[in-house]
Order: structure tokens, then sequence, then C-alpha cells
């Protein structure tokens, strides 16, 4: 098949593209991984260079202009700390300031520097509205807490009003409401001057919404770190117990482990199974579709890597990995395994006891396994050792949950997670 | 300013990071890739999913296996009735009950017209990816509408269908709805015909298609790839045919397969597909009985299920969807799990599209045909 983009590109060419373009990712990951800056971008095409222009001359190593830390490509990194411009409030404020960065630039360009050093030019410009902002983020020290984007918090221990009886009653509420909140609009007009009045906007406004700009302060972080170990935590540890207690009751109320006949095809499957492992000690059940073998976790790592390479496995196709949690036993890792030359299909599992909840990552056996442990790994807390890659993957890359265990409640927690947490 | 310098000069570019979405046309969903991009060259990609994750695991926990079926419909919103269909063959296989003979032949139906629904909403997107906008899409909502209509006199509803239960179906068939289907699948062999003269031969579809994204069938087994992503590499890998399950032993049809794995051969495995469903719609219509039973008999209004696990699969419009379904004995699931066939074939995403340019790596997702409902579960 020729490729018929533009009519240029071989396929030849186009494979050496593609080999060239993966060849770099690799280094890329390889360098992030070992901390060494990645090799210096190569030519796209580099056969572009002898067909057209004289060759060019050799490239001068990029000039350093100061200790700043830099991206691999030379860009000057954005100081994390550093505190965020505040949009221009007006047109003629965002023009003042492109003609200061523009000033700047040419003043840098002078010195022998290139265009990059446009934001810290901008960003030295820029400090007394810095200094503005750390104080307006400081600002409601009243006392009340405060949720990141600095409104009011309510207060978790408060009782919950009862729904207004009559119109009346709902009346009187909301005007002793706007009261509250007209007295509040006051005691933020009383902030000393100065701290919000350099943001150029009024008092009011700097008042509504102070910390918008500059995202949660260091008080505001206590104040629910302190939220959450008073309110949620204890809630938490709570709503495990009867959880755990009515799973226990289900489980006695269970009559044991029902028993399946296997198919012709599931039997060749056991069969070829035990001849393989015949000096390993694997556990049989049954299931409706296909065998199921509990393998110990020692061995869990040996006996997948076999399903694979094994001729008489070939188990090709991963399907997927994932968790059973069985409360006090551990947590039971699920392999579905499939081959599609041998046809096999098989469970295989494990038990991990709570106290070990490691695993070894089989994503070097498979490649899809890579996404279904990180999955895996979030959802339960079990730790697939070796694993290349394992962030969050569904949830926030933040969350520490664990939200398919059992002792995970589904609303009482989550629903005052929608509020903050750590 | 750099430009100032003029244009006789080589100059070092620089990787750049893209965020392409979450709020973005191309992305099917909520779905964002962070593409590193060297000029127009893509050089690496990240795929951040997560957005539509709503915890469909979890809270299956919670339902009962009647209630479980609403949570199927919402994981794969294309594939609403193969999903049931899933999720019933689980518990009815560990609960050990026997389908009548006729709500098989009545969900091969509905799974196989939701096939054609799914495959037609992917080619009209498709389509509009490579820049035949509004109508590849029409032409694809024409005949997704049609069957719509149809699945709507059925059920009631227009995409949460909730019409399988465990050991049957619901209800019977409206009255004159099988002729509906039969004259629909004229109408359906017809909008096929029109893709072929829209899509298939068109200069820009195959400049834009052909070569692009390719993976090899070694490569794709290695990732989970199944459906037509895998098919599309020449592996003649169908569920329907390699673990029979339902009816589909008793059906003739044909497994299309592609040669190259390329763009062009994972729309052109699906365009077939549709035939190869509208030939099985076909003899379900003939071969099915015209009354019996529907529901199996003797079914407890409530489900306790006998302790043990089950993994039920079937081949869905995206590929191998499963359910691993574990019950202690109670009337819900102690864990249900769901294999998402999109989830593997978009975690190859980064393997087909480095190398490639920004424009292609959005034929490329297109491609995979992913929704990111069943992606986030």
């Amino acid at each position: 098949m020729t490729n018929e983009r533009g009519g240029t590109e071989t396929p030849e060419e186009r494979a050496a593209r593609v080999q060239a373009a993966k060849d770099r990712a690799a280094a890329a990951h390889a360098a992030r991984e070992s901390g060494q800056p990645p090799p210096a971008a190569q030519p796209a095409v580099p056969a572009q260079a002898a067909a057209g222009s004289p060759p060019p001359v050799e490239a001068a190593p990029a000039p350093v202009l100061d200790d700043r830390p830099r991206t691999a490509s030379g860009q000057v990194k954005r100081d994390p700390d550093a505190p965020k411009l505040a949009p221009p409030a007006t047109p003629e404020e965002r023009a003042a300031r492109i003609a200061t960065a523009k000033e700047a630039a040419a003043r840098a360009k002078a010195a022998g520097g290139t265009v990059t050093a446009r934001p810290a030019a901008a960003r030295a410009e820029a400090t007394p509205d810095a200094v503005a902002e750390e104080s307006a983020a400081a600002a409601p020290s009243d006392g009340i807490l405060r949720t990141a984007k600095g409104t009011i918090k309510r207060d978790p221990d408060a009782p919950k009003l009862a729904p207004p009886a009559t119109p009346e009653e709902r009346a009187a509420r909301v005007a002793a409401a706007k009261a509250t909140a007209a007295a509040a609009k006051e005691r933020a007009k009383s902030v000393p001057e100065g701290t919000a009045s350099a943001l150029g906007k009024g008092p009011a406004v700097a008042a509504a919404g102070p910390a918008r700009a500059t995202g949660p302060s260091t008080a505001d972080l206590a104040a629910f770190r302190q939220a959450y170990e008073a309110v949620i935590k204890p809630l938490k540890s709570a709503g495990e117990q009867p959880l755990r207690a009515v799973a226990a009751a289900r489980a006695e109320r269970a009559v044991g482990r029902a028993e399946f006949e296997l198919t012709p095809a599931a039997l060749a499957t056991v069969a070829a199974f035990q001849e393989v492992f015949a000096e390993l000690e694997i556990d049989l059940l049954t299931s409706p579709t296909d065998p199921v073998f509990v393998v110990d976790k020692r061995d869990i790592y040996q006996v997948l890597r076999a399903c694979k390479t094994h001729p008489k496995l070939a188990m090709n196709f991963f399907r997927g990995v994932t968790g059973v949690d069985l409360l006090d036993e551990g947590i039971e890792v699920v392999y579905h395994l499939k081959s599609l030359t041998t046809r096999h299909a098989v469970t295989v599992k494990t038990l991990l006891p709570p106290d070990d909840l490691v695993v070894p990552s089989v994503s070097n056996i498979w490649r899809a396994a890579n996404w279904h442990e990180r999955e895996m790994m979030e959802m339960f807390g079990v730790v697939c050792a070796g694993h290349p890659d394992p962030r969050n993957l569904l949830l926030d890359e933040d969350l520490t949950i664990h939200p398919l265990l059992k002792a995970h409640p589904l609303q009482e927690l989550e629903l005052r997670q929608g509020v903050n947490i750590f | 300013m750099v430009l100032e310098q003029g244009f006789d000069q080589e100059y070092e570019t620089v990787d750049l990071n893209i965020n392409m979405g979450p709020q973005h046309p191309s992305t099917h969903g909520v779905f964002r890739m962070v593409l590193a991009v060297d000029g127009e060259l893509v050089v690496d990609v990240e795929p951040v999913i997560g957005y539509m994750h709503r915890g469909g695991e979890k809270l299956s926990e919670t339902l009962d296996y009647r209630q479980g079926i609403g949570i199927q419909d919402r994981t794969d919103y294309l594939g609403q009735f193969n999903c049931e269909q899933t999720y019933c063959m689980a518990a009815e296989k560990l609960g050990g009950f026997d389908v009548p003979e006729r709500a098989e032949w009545i969900r091969t139906i509905c799974v196989e017209l939701n096939r054609m629904a799914s495959h037609f909403m992917f080619i009209g997107a498709y389509g509009t990816d490579a820049g035949f906008i509004g109508t590849a899409f029409i032409y694809g909502f024409r005949e997704r509408e049609r069957i719509q209509d149809l699945f709507e006199e059925l059920t009631g509803e227009r995409l949460m269908y909730s019409y399988f239960r465990v050991g049957g179906v619901a209800w019977e068939l409206p009255n004159g709805w099988t002729a509906k289907v039969s004259n629909l699948l004229k109408e359906l062999r017809q909008g096929v015909a029109d893709f072929k003269g829209l899509l298939s031969e068109n200069e820009v579809f195959l400049a834009r298609t052909r070569n692009v994204g390719v993976i090899s069938a070694e490569r794709a087994i290695d990732y989970g790839l199944s459906g037509p992503m895998l098919r599309a590499c020449g592996v003649p890998w169908d569920l329907r045919r390699e673990e029979p399950y339902s009816v589909y032993p008793r059906l003739e049809f044909e497994i299309p397969v592609g040669e190259y794995g390329d763009c062009y051969d994972r729309y052109t495995v699906r365009l077939r597909e549709i035939e190869q469903s509208i030939r099985i719609v076909a003899q379900c219509l003939e071969m099915m009985p015209s009354s019996g039973p529907i529901m199996a008999v003797n079914m407890p209004r409530m489900l306790r299920l006998p302790v043990g696990e089950v993994y039920a699969r079937t081949e869905n419009p995206r590929g191998e969807y499963g359910i691993y379904l574990v019950s202690k004995g109670g009337n819900k699931p102690y864990r249900l799990r769901m294999r998402s066939a999109c989830f593997a074939n978009l975690s190859a995403l980064r393997e087909m599209t480095i190398g490639e340019y920004i424009a292609d790596a959005v034929m490329i997702l297109g491609s995979t045909d992913i929704v990111l409902c069943e992606v986030d579960r």
C-alpha cells in the first residue's frame, strides 16, 4: 500500500520517521526516570537539510543566561511558588502591561539575552501586585472556617435546620440570613486599607473573592485538615464497623460455594494447566464458564509468566485483573486470561493477607496489564510491585482513598468529600 | 521577533505539550490527551481518563440483580442491549437458569440491531473527524434514528432500555414489530451502500485514514485489543464464533477482517459488520418461533444467586465486554467488575499515535470508537 499523503513520502521514509519518533519518546522516558536531561531535539526530517539550503553552521551551545531552572528545551521554568498575575481589569491596564513587557524584552535583547527573558522581567514589574495578593489572602482571619475558594464553610457539627413549616417562618429565616450576610459584608469593608485597593478593585469585591487569585492559603489548609481530622475521619472508622458486621452475617448465611460442571473445553484446560504446573500446589475451583485456579501468593508471578510463555498454554490475551475485598481475609487478586491460539481460558487468583497487600506487577508480561493494574491499585490500595507508572488512573491524582474497599461507605463519606479532601 | 532575522537559518524546534480536551469536539466525550509535539509530529501522548468515572462497580454492589441492569444501560450508552445481555448472562449462568428459546431470539435481534446503530454512529462521527462535517454525521444518524424508533416502540425508552431480565426479556414484542424490523433491513442495506459511496472510495477519506495509526497483530493482542480493533489487524477473533453463546451457533455469518491494521481497515471492518448483522437479523426473523414463553419458569421474584463466581463475556460493538460477578449468596452482587472493551482499546492509543501528525491523532482516536462512559464506568 502506498502512502497517499502528499505523494512525497514513501512507506520506508514513513517507517523511519515513526521509528525515530518512537526512539525519541523512549529516550525521553528513560531520561525522565533516571533524572537526566533528555537528548537534544533532532530535526524532524533530517533529509530536508541535504536537499535544500546549505548545511547549517554547527549549532553553538545555547547561551546559559542564569541559573534559573530550565526545561529540557531550554525554556525557563515557571517558578511554582511565584504568585500568578491577576488578569488585567481594564483595557488600559492590559495595554500598559504589554508595553512594560515589550520594554523588558527589548532591554533583555540589547543585553544579549533572548526573548525568553520576558516572563522574569514581567514578573519583576509585578511584585507590588504579588505583595498585595499575599496580604489579601491572609485577610480573612475572623476565625470562621473557609473553603479553598474563600466562601464560609458550613459547620459540620451544627444541627440541621428543619424545613420551614409556614411561609411566614420561611420569610423570617430569609430576612435573618440576609442580615447576617450584610453584617459580614460590613466586616469585610473594615479590612485594612492597602490590602485590596492595590488589586485595583473595590474592597467589597476583594472581600467577596479574596483567595481566588492565589488559591488556598496555608491557614485555610490547616483549618481544613483540622476539620477533616475532627469530623470525617471518625465517621469513616465508625462506618467500618456495621458494614463489617453486615458482611459477616451475610457470609454466615451463605451455605458454601456451589459446584459447577465444567465444559469439555474447560476440562481440557484443567488438564493442560495441571500438566504444566505439576510441581506446584494449585487449588481448582469451578465456575460456570472458566476453571478457577487458586495460586499461592509466592508463586503468582511464576505461574502467570508461564501462562504466557509455555507453549501448551500460550495465554497471550490479558482480559483483566481486579480485586475482591474479602474483609478480614484480605484482598483477592483475580486475573482473567485467554489464549487466542490454544483457546484456553482461565481465571487465576491469589489471596493477599490484609497486612501485605503487595503483588508483583505483570505489566512486563502483557502490556494490557498496565492500565488494569493501575485501576486495581487505586481502587483497592493493592501495590503492584514493579509497576512502571503507579499513578491514579480513574480517580483524581491526589486522592488516596480506595473506593472499592467494603470499608469505604458509599454515601456518607463521599457527600462530605465533595467539600475538600486531602 | 525571531522572524526579523529572516528565513535562511535553521532553527531548533522545541517540544510543546498540547492539551487536547477534555472539552474538544474530536475527543468523543470527556477525554483529554496530552500531546508532546515536535512541530506537527507527535512524539508522545498521554491519555487522561476518569472524567466520567461514576463508580458503577461500587453502585452495583448496592443494587439487586434486577436494579443492576440499569447500570449496564449507562455503561455503554451506544451498546445498551449488549451490556444488558452480558449482565443477564452472568446471573443466569451462576443461577443455572435456562432462558427460553424465544427470549434468546428476541435478545439476538435486539443486540444485533444495537450493534448496527452503534456502528452507524461511529461511521457518522468518524466522517466528521475526517472533515465531512454534517454530511456523514446526518447519514449515520438517519439510520440510527430508524433503529432507535423501533427500540422506542419496544421498550418505551430512547436510550436506557432496561428491557432484558435475568431469565429472559421483560415483555412480548408489540404487534407488527417484526414486520417493521424486516422492512428496516432493506433501508439499512441502502444506508450501507450510501456510506460506501460517500466515504469508502473518497479521495480525502482515503488520504486521511490509509496507513495511519497502524498497529501490528501481535502488539494488538498484547495490548488486549478486541472487537473491530483487533479484527482490523487481520485476527479473525469474534466471541460470537470463538466462545459461542445464545443462538449464535445456529446462525450463519462471516467475520470481516482487515489486512493492515490501519484506520481505514477499522472503518471497513465495522461497515462490513453491519452487513453481517443485517444477515443475522434476517435469519433470526426467519427462525424465531412465533410464540412461546419469554421468561424462565419458576424464577424467584427476588433473586439470590448461589455462592460462586463467573466471568461472562459477549462480543459488543466495541469488543469483548465482560462481567465478573462474585456472589456470596445474597440478593446483590458481592463484587461486580466490568471488563470494558474501550478501556483496553484506548490503552494502545500511545502506541498507535507516536510518530503521527497532530491531525492524524484525531483520526486515530476516532477509529478506536471509544465511549468514555464505558472506559471510566
